[in-house]
Protein backbone atom coordinates (compact mmCIF):
# COMPACT_ATOMS: atom_id res chain seq x y z
CA UNK A 1 0.00 0.00 0.00
CA UNK A 2 1.79 3.28 -0.70
CA UNK A 3 2.14 6.35 1.48
CA UNK A 4 4.37 7.94 -0.79
CA UNK A 5 3.75 9.28 -4.16
CA UNK A 6 6.76 9.01 -6.90
CA UNK A 7 7.42 13.18 -6.23
CA UNK A 8 7.96 12.53 -2.94
CA UNK A 9 4.29 13.34 -1.66
CA UNK A 10 3.78 12.17 1.73
CA UNK A 11 -0.21 10.39 2.16
CA UNK A 12 -1.44 11.00 5.06
CA UNK A 13 -4.99 8.87 4.42
CA UNK A 14 -5.69 6.55 1.55
CA UNK A 15 -9.90 7.32 0.89
CA UNK A 16 -9.98 4.88 -1.97
CA UNK A 17 -7.68 2.07 -2.08
CA UNK A 18 -7.84 0.25 -5.51
CA UNK A 19 -12.33 0.56 -5.38
CA UNK A 20 -13.96 -0.95 -8.63
CA UNK A 21 -16.28 1.27 -9.97
CA UNK A 22 -18.42 -0.80 -12.30
CA UNK A 23 -20.35 -1.83 -9.17
CA UNK A 24 -22.55 1.67 -8.97
CA UNK A 25 -22.67 5.34 -10.04
CA UNK A 26 -21.60 6.50 -7.11
CA UNK A 27 -18.45 5.75 -4.47
CA UNK A 28 -18.58 7.51 -0.99
CA UNK A 29 -15.63 6.84 1.26
CA UNK A 30 -15.61 6.78 4.76
CA UNK A 31 -15.13 9.59 7.15
CA UNK A 32 -11.70 11.17 6.92
CA UNK A 33 -10.62 12.78 9.96
CA UNK A 34 -9.45 16.63 9.00
CA UNK A 35 -8.13 18.22 12.21
CA UNK A 36 -5.32 20.13 9.86
CA UNK A 37 -8.57 21.34 7.31
CA UNK A 38 -8.62 25.14 7.98
CA UNK A 39 -4.87 25.42 6.99
CA UNK A 40 -5.87 25.06 3.74
CA UNK A 41 -3.01 22.19 3.39
CA UNK A 42 -5.14 19.28 3.13
CA UNK A 43 -5.59 17.71 -0.73
CA UNK A 44 -7.36 14.97 -2.55
CA UNK A 45 -5.89 13.50 -5.43
CA UNK A 46 -7.81 10.39 -7.11
CA UNK A 47 -5.77 8.39 -9.35
CA UNK A 48 -6.11 4.82 -11.49
CA UNK A 49 -5.92 2.21 -9.79
CA UNK A 50 -4.60 -1.53 -10.93
CA UNK A 51 -6.64 -1.62 -13.74
CA UNK A 52 -7.67 0.86 -16.43
CA UNK A 53 -10.08 3.32 -14.55
CA UNK A 54 -13.01 3.88 -17.38
CA UNK A 55 -15.17 6.94 -16.53
CA UNK A 56 -17.81 7.11 -19.39
CA UNK A 57 -19.85 10.36 -17.61
CA UNK A 58 -18.56 13.60 -19.11
CA UNK A 59 -18.31 15.18 -16.77
CA UNK A 60 -18.26 12.87 -13.66
CA UNK A 61 -18.18 14.80 -10.47
CA UNK A 62 -16.87 15.36 -7.09
CA UNK A 63 -19.16 16.33 -3.69
CA UNK A 64 -17.32 17.26 -0.15
CA UNK A 65 -19.82 16.58 2.56
CA UNK A 66 -18.25 18.40 5.68
CA UNK A 67 -19.14 16.63 9.48
CA UNK A 68 -18.29 17.99 12.90
CA UNK A 69 -16.92 15.58 15.35
CA UNK A 70 -20.10 13.95 16.55
CA UNK A 71 -20.53 12.84 13.20
CA UNK A 72 -24.14 13.71 13.10
CA UNK A 73 -25.93 15.64 10.33
CA UNK A 74 -24.07 17.36 7.87
CA UNK A 75 -22.80 20.71 8.57
CA UNK A 76 -22.55 21.70 4.76
CA UNK A 77 -22.19 19.74 1.64
CA UNK A 78 -20.18 21.47 -1.79
CA UNK A 79 -21.95 19.27 -4.86
CA UNK A 80 -20.29 18.94 -7.37
CA UNK A 81 -17.63 20.82 -6.25
CA UNK A 82 -15.00 19.53 -9.07
CA UNK A 83 -15.53 17.27 -11.96
CA UNK A 84 -13.39 14.80 -14.04
CA UNK A 85 -13.58 14.47 -17.63
CA UNK A 86 -14.84 11.09 -19.22
CA UNK A 87 -12.03 8.96 -20.33
CA UNK A 88 -9.16 6.21 -19.33
CA UNK A 89 -6.90 6.92 -16.59
CA UNK A 90 -4.30 4.20 -16.34
CA UNK A 91 -2.63 2.95 -12.89
CA UNK A 92 -1.04 6.26 -11.46
CA UNK A 93 -2.79 9.13 -13.61
CA UNK A 94 -4.56 11.63 -11.91
CA UNK A 95 -8.30 12.37 -12.74
CA UNK A 96 -8.28 15.44 -10.70
CA UNK A 97 -6.63 16.49 -7.80
CA UNK A 98 -7.95 19.49 -5.39
CA UNK A 99 -7.28 21.05 -2.19
CA UNK A 100 -10.19 20.74 0.41
CA UNK A 101 -12.11 24.09 0.21
CA UNK A 102 -12.48 25.43 4.17
CA UNK A 103 -12.97 29.80 3.19
CA UNK A 104 -16.53 29.02 2.57
CA UNK A 105 -17.26 27.48 5.77
CA UNK A 106 -17.02 30.46 7.17
CA UNK A 107 -20.32 31.43 5.63
CA UNK A 108 -21.54 28.38 6.78
CA UNK A 109 -23.57 28.09 10.73
CA UNK A 110 -21.28 25.44 12.83
CA UNK A 111 -19.02 25.99 10.00
CA UNK A 112 -15.97 25.92 12.34
CA UNK A 113 -16.41 22.94 13.76
CA UNK A 114 -15.85 20.61 10.76
CA UNK A 115 -14.03 17.26 12.03
CA UNK A 116 -14.75 15.47 9.56
CA UNK A 117 -15.48 15.16 5.73
CA UNK A 118 -16.57 12.48 3.04
CA UNK A 119 -16.10 12.61 -0.67
CA UNK A 120 -18.11 11.51 -3.14
CA UNK A 121 -17.79 10.56 -6.31
CA UNK A 122 -20.91 10.61 -8.72
CA UNK A 123 -20.70 9.21 -12.50
CA UNK A 124 -22.51 6.90 -14.75
CA UNK A 125 -22.53 3.20 -13.69
CA UNK A 126 -23.25 2.13 -17.47
CA UNK A 127 -19.81 1.76 -19.47
CA UNK A 128 -17.46 3.02 -16.24
CA UNK A 129 -14.95 0.24 -15.25
CA UNK A 130 -11.70 -0.50 -13.37
CA UNK A 131 -10.46 0.37 -10.39
CA UNK A 132 -9.13 4.02 -8.62
CA UNK A 133 -7.27 4.83 -5.34
CA UNK A 134 -7.79 8.38 -3.76
CA UNK A 135 -5.36 9.77 -1.40
CA UNK A 136 -5.47 12.46 1.40
CA UNK A 137 -1.90 14.85 1.58
CA UNK A 138 -0.58 17.49 3.16
CA UNK A 139 0.94 20.35 1.00
CA UNK B 1 -7.31 47.96 -5.06
CA UNK B 2 -7.41 45.66 -2.53
CA UNK B 3 -4.26 43.31 -1.90
CA UNK B 4 -5.45 42.23 1.67
CA UNK B 5 -8.62 40.23 2.50
CA UNK B 6 -10.19 41.11 6.07
CA UNK B 7 -9.01 37.80 7.61
CA UNK B 8 -5.45 38.61 6.61
CA UNK B 9 -4.76 36.88 3.48
CA UNK B 10 -2.64 38.69 1.12
CA UNK B 11 -3.42 39.03 -2.42
CA UNK B 12 -0.67 37.74 -5.01
CA UNK B 13 -3.20 39.02 -8.07
CA UNK B 14 -6.50 40.79 -9.09
CA UNK B 15 -7.31 37.94 -11.44
CA UNK B 16 -10.72 39.49 -11.82
CA UNK B 17 -11.61 43.11 -10.40
CA UNK B 18 -15.08 44.36 -10.43
CA UNK B 19 -16.07 41.84 -12.77
CA UNK B 20 -20.04 42.73 -14.07
CA UNK B 21 -21.83 39.18 -14.51
CA UNK B 22 -24.52 40.79 -16.11
CA UNK B 23 -22.79 42.79 -18.87
CA UNK B 24 -19.57 40.34 -19.62
CA UNK B 25 -19.98 37.87 -22.03
CA UNK B 26 -19.48 34.13 -21.20
CA UNK B 27 -16.75 32.69 -21.21
CA UNK B 28 -15.08 35.83 -18.77
CA UNK B 29 -11.50 34.96 -19.08
CA UNK B 30 -8.66 36.86 -17.25
CA UNK B 31 -5.15 38.07 -18.86
CA UNK B 32 -2.78 35.61 -18.25
CA UNK B 33 -1.47 35.45 -14.66
CA UNK B 34 2.23 35.00 -13.97
CA UNK B 35 2.40 32.15 -11.84
CA UNK B 36 6.03 30.97 -11.36
CA UNK B 37 5.12 29.38 -8.68
CA UNK B 38 2.64 27.02 -9.85
CA UNK B 39 4.53 24.04 -9.23
CA UNK B 40 4.79 24.68 -5.27
CA UNK B 41 1.04 23.93 -5.25
CA UNK B 42 0.34 27.17 -2.59
CA UNK B 43 -1.59 29.06 -5.13
CA UNK B 44 -5.34 29.50 -4.58
CA UNK B 45 -7.96 31.17 -6.02
CA UNK B 46 -10.50 32.77 -4.62
CA UNK B 47 -13.84 34.57 -6.10
CA UNK B 48 -15.55 36.96 -4.19
CA UNK B 49 -19.13 38.96 -4.52
CA UNK B 50 -17.99 42.36 -4.99
CA UNK B 51 -21.56 43.30 -4.82
CA UNK B 52 -24.57 40.86 -4.28
CA UNK B 53 -24.34 38.62 -7.31
CA UNK B 54 -27.01 35.98 -8.69
CA UNK B 55 -24.91 33.69 -11.07
CA UNK B 56 -26.63 31.05 -13.16
CA UNK B 57 -25.47 28.60 -15.86
CA UNK B 58 -26.42 26.81 -19.12
CA UNK B 59 -30.09 25.31 -19.52
CA UNK B 60 -31.11 22.27 -20.84
CA UNK B 61 -34.70 21.69 -21.71
CA UNK B 62 -35.91 18.60 -22.01
CA UNK B 63 -38.18 17.95 -25.21
CA UNK B 64 -41.96 16.40 -25.11
CA UNK B 65 -41.96 12.59 -24.80
CA UNK B 66 -45.00 10.34 -25.05
CA UNK B 67 -44.63 7.39 -22.61
CA UNK B 68 -46.94 4.02 -23.98
CA UNK B 69 -47.32 1.11 -21.63
CA UNK B 70 -47.74 -1.87 -22.53
CA UNK B 71 -47.69 -5.00 -21.08
CA UNK B 72 -44.15 -5.86 -19.80
CA UNK B 73 -42.38 -3.03 -21.77
CA UNK B 74 -42.23 0.86 -21.30
CA UNK B 75 -42.24 2.31 -24.68
CA UNK B 76 -40.85 5.90 -25.15
CA UNK B 77 -42.29 7.85 -28.08
CA UNK B 78 -39.17 9.68 -28.92
CA UNK B 79 -39.53 12.75 -31.01
CA UNK B 80 -37.68 13.28 -34.46
CA UNK B 81 -36.09 16.09 -33.69
CA UNK B 82 -34.65 15.12 -30.90
CA UNK B 83 -31.03 13.39 -31.88
CA UNK B 84 -29.80 11.23 -29.37
CA UNK B 85 -26.68 7.94 -29.67
CA UNK B 86 -27.39 7.19 -26.51
CA UNK B 87 -29.81 7.35 -22.89
CA UNK B 88 -28.62 5.79 -19.60
CA UNK B 89 -31.44 4.65 -17.37
CA UNK B 90 -31.02 5.72 -13.68
CA UNK B 91 -32.48 3.09 -11.11
CA UNK B 92 -32.88 2.90 -7.69
CA UNK B 93 -29.39 0.28 -7.27
CA UNK B 94 -27.76 2.26 -10.14
CA UNK B 95 -27.53 3.11 -13.88
CA UNK B 96 -27.39 1.28 -17.30
CA UNK B 97 -27.42 1.91 -20.81
CA UNK B 98 -30.47 0.93 -21.89
CA UNK B 99 -29.96 1.94 -25.55
CA UNK B 100 -31.18 -0.55 -28.52
CA UNK B 101 -29.54 -0.91 -31.35
CA UNK B 102 -30.57 -3.03 -34.31
CA UNK B 103 -27.45 -3.26 -36.97
CA UNK B 104 -25.76 -0.19 -35.77
CA UNK B 105 -29.12 1.65 -36.14
CA UNK B 106 -30.94 3.29 -33.22
CA UNK B 107 -34.45 1.29 -32.88
CA UNK B 108 -37.02 3.80 -32.60
CA UNK B 109 -38.81 4.08 -30.03
CA UNK B 110 -36.84 2.90 -27.01
CA UNK B 111 -38.50 0.42 -25.62
CA UNK B 112 -37.76 0.32 -21.74
CA UNK B 113 -37.58 -3.31 -19.38
CA UNK B 114 -39.85 -2.29 -16.56
CA UNK B 115 -39.07 -4.98 -14.07
CA UNK B 116 -37.70 -2.39 -12.04
CA UNK B 117 -38.76 1.29 -11.32
CA UNK B 118 -36.88 4.10 -13.32
CA UNK B 119 -35.84 7.16 -11.36
CA UNK B 120 -34.62 8.97 -14.62
CA UNK B 121 -33.96 9.04 -18.15
CA UNK B 122 -30.80 10.38 -19.07
CA UNK B 123 -30.82 10.86 -23.42
CA UNK B 124 -26.75 11.65 -24.65
CA UNK B 125 -25.24 12.61 -28.01
CA UNK B 126 -22.01 11.82 -27.58
CA UNK B 127 -20.85 12.92 -24.34
CA UNK B 128 -23.37 15.81 -24.28
CA UNK B 129 -26.56 15.63 -22.61
CA UNK B 130 -29.60 16.38 -24.64
CA UNK B 131 -32.63 15.54 -22.74
CA UNK B 132 -33.71 14.84 -19.21
CA UNK B 133 -36.92 12.35 -18.21
CA UNK B 134 -37.68 12.58 -14.66
CA UNK B 135 -39.44 9.89 -12.99
CA UNK B 136 -39.54 10.25 -9.64
CA UNK B 137 -39.98 6.97 -7.41
CA UNK B 138 -42.88 7.76 -5.89
CA UNK B 139 -44.76 5.78 -3.18
CA UNK B 140 -47.71 3.59 -3.30
CA UNK B 141 -49.44 3.80 -6.32
CA UNK B 142 -47.25 5.81 -8.43
CA UNK B 143 -43.97 4.71 -9.05
CA UNK B 144 -43.06 6.00 -12.12
CA UNK B 145 -44.87 9.48 -11.94
CA UNK B 146 -44.96 12.87 -10.29
CA UNK B 147 -47.81 15.10 -10.39
CA UNK B 148 -49.38 13.50 -13.30
CA UNK B 149 -47.35 15.00 -15.37
CA UNK B 150 -45.59 11.36 -16.72
CA UNK B 151 -46.93 8.19 -16.69
CA UNK B 152 -48.39 6.84 -13.75
CA UNK B 153 -48.72 3.55 -13.25
CA UNK B 154 -51.25 2.08 -11.21
CA UNK B 155 -49.97 -1.15 -8.94
CA UNK B 156 -51.63 -3.57 -7.11
CA UNK B 157 -50.97 -5.00 -3.61
CA UNK B 158 -47.53 -6.44 -4.90
CA UNK B 159 -46.27 -3.58 -6.45
CA UNK B 160 -47.60 -5.70 -10.12
CA UNK B 161 -48.55 -3.04 -12.74
CA UNK B 162 -52.53 -3.10 -13.31
CA UNK B 163 -52.58 -0.36 -15.86
CA UNK B 164 -50.94 2.99 -16.76
CA UNK B 165 -52.50 6.64 -17.45
CA UNK B 166 -50.74 8.23 -20.69
CA UNK B 167 -50.07 11.87 -20.26
CA UNK B 168 -47.80 14.07 -22.27
CA UNK B 169 -44.60 15.30 -20.87
CA UNK B 170 -44.31 18.67 -19.41
CA UNK B 171 -41.03 20.94 -20.69
CA UNK B 172 -38.90 20.36 -18.31
CA UNK B 173 -35.55 22.34 -17.82
CA UNK B 174 -33.13 21.78 -15.75
CA UNK B 175 -29.74 24.50 -15.07
CA UNK B 176 -26.10 23.00 -14.96
CA UNK B 177 -23.75 24.63 -12.80
CA UNK B 178 -21.33 27.72 -14.07
CA UNK B 179 -18.05 26.58 -14.32
CA UNK B 180 -14.38 27.51 -14.34
CA UNK B 181 -11.82 26.49 -16.94
CA UNK B 182 -8.15 26.60 -16.15
CA UNK B 183 -6.07 27.27 -19.14
CA UNK B 184 -1.93 26.44 -18.68
CA UNK B 185 0.44 28.57 -21.11
CA UNK B 186 4.59 28.61 -21.24
CA UNK B 187 6.76 31.86 -20.80
CA UNK B 188 6.44 32.31 -24.61
CA UNK B 189 2.33 32.28 -24.17
CA UNK B 190 2.72 28.88 -25.88
CA UNK B 191 -0.95 26.82 -25.19
CA UNK B 192 -0.03 24.00 -22.91
CA UNK B 193 -3.13 22.54 -21.54
CA UNK B 194 -6.82 23.33 -21.25
CA UNK B 195 -8.33 21.95 -17.84
CA UNK B 196 -12.38 21.81 -18.84
CA UNK B 197 -14.70 22.51 -16.02
CA UNK B 198 -12.61 22.12 -13.05
CA UNK B 199 -15.22 23.77 -10.42
CA UNK B 200 -18.41 24.29 -10.13
CA UNK B 201 -19.91 27.49 -8.64
CA UNK B 202 -23.60 26.39 -7.01
CA UNK B 203 -25.93 28.56 -8.67
CA UNK B 204 -27.58 31.21 -6.70
CA UNK B 205 -27.21 34.41 -5.22
CA UNK B 206 -24.06 35.85 -2.95
CA UNK B 207 -23.87 38.55 -0.76
CA UNK B 208 -21.43 41.23 -0.81
CA UNK B 209 -18.16 39.81 0.94
CA UNK B 210 -19.25 36.27 0.31
CA UNK B 211 -17.20 33.00 -1.33
CA UNK B 212 -18.30 31.88 -4.76
CA UNK B 213 -15.58 29.39 -5.01
CA UNK B 214 -11.91 28.60 -4.02
CA UNK B 215 -9.94 26.47 -5.27
CA UNK B 216 -6.28 25.95 -5.81
CA UNK B 217 -4.24 25.63 -9.30
CA UNK B 218 -3.78 22.06 -10.12
CA UNK B 219 -0.41 21.02 -11.50
CA UNK B 220 0.41 17.48 -10.07
CA UNK B 221 -1.67 15.77 -13.17
CA UNK B 222 0.70 18.28 -16.00
CA UNK B 223 3.44 15.91 -15.26
CA UNK B 224 1.45 13.75 -17.85
CA UNK B 225 0.44 16.30 -20.46
CA UNK B 226 3.46 17.29 -22.89
CA UNK B 227 5.62 20.28 -21.91
CA UNK B 228 3.24 20.41 -18.78
CA UNK B 229 6.73 21.02 -16.61
CA UNK B 230 7.00 24.35 -18.49
CA UNK B 231 3.99 26.08 -17.12
CA UNK B 232 4.57 29.99 -16.86
CA UNK B 233 1.15 31.67 -16.89
CA UNK B 234 -2.66 30.82 -16.85
CA UNK B 235 -5.43 32.08 -17.72
CA UNK B 236 -9.08 31.20 -15.37
CA UNK B 237 -11.97 31.26 -17.63
CA UNK B 238 -15.45 31.29 -15.48
CA UNK B 239 -18.47 30.14 -17.96
CA UNK B 240 -22.00 31.29 -17.12
CA UNK B 241 -24.92 32.75 -18.72
CA UNK B 242 -24.64 36.53 -18.65
CA UNK B 243 -28.49 37.14 -19.72
CA UNK B 244 -29.60 35.99 -16.15
CA UNK B 245 -26.66 36.77 -14.28
CA UNK B 246 -26.09 39.95 -12.03
CA UNK B 247 -23.97 41.96 -10.00
CA UNK B 248 -19.98 42.05 -10.30
CA UNK B 249 -17.55 39.46 -8.48
CA UNK B 250 -13.74 39.95 -8.04
CA UNK B 251 -11.34 36.93 -8.43
CA UNK B 252 -7.67 36.85 -6.65
CA UNK B 253 -4.70 34.67 -6.75
CA UNK B 254 -3.88 33.93 -3.20
CA UNK B 255 -0.33 32.16 -1.76
CA UNK B 256 -0.82 29.83 0.70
Amino acid sequence: MPNIFNDGTQVDQIIFDDISIADASSKTSDFMVVPALYTGRLEVVLMGGSTDCVLATNPATVDIIYYAKSKGSAIHTWSTYVSISAGTYKKGKILTEFHIPYRKLKEVANGDKVFYVKIKINYTQAGSSGNLNAYLVWK
Amino acid sequence: MDNILRDGTQIDQTVFKELDLNETSSPAVSDYIVVPALYTGNLHIEIVAKEECEIHGEEITSTVIWSIYTEEDLLLNIPDELTYSKIIAQYPDGEEEITQYEEGELVIPQVIPTEKNIVKLTFYQDDEIVAIFNMDKGKGYQIISEDGNYVIRIVDEEGNPVYDIWQEVDEDTIELSPYIDIEYFDREKNFVFKLEKYVNIPIGVYFAGTIMSEFSLPFKFLKDIENGDKCYYVKISLNYVNDTSSGKLNAYLIWR
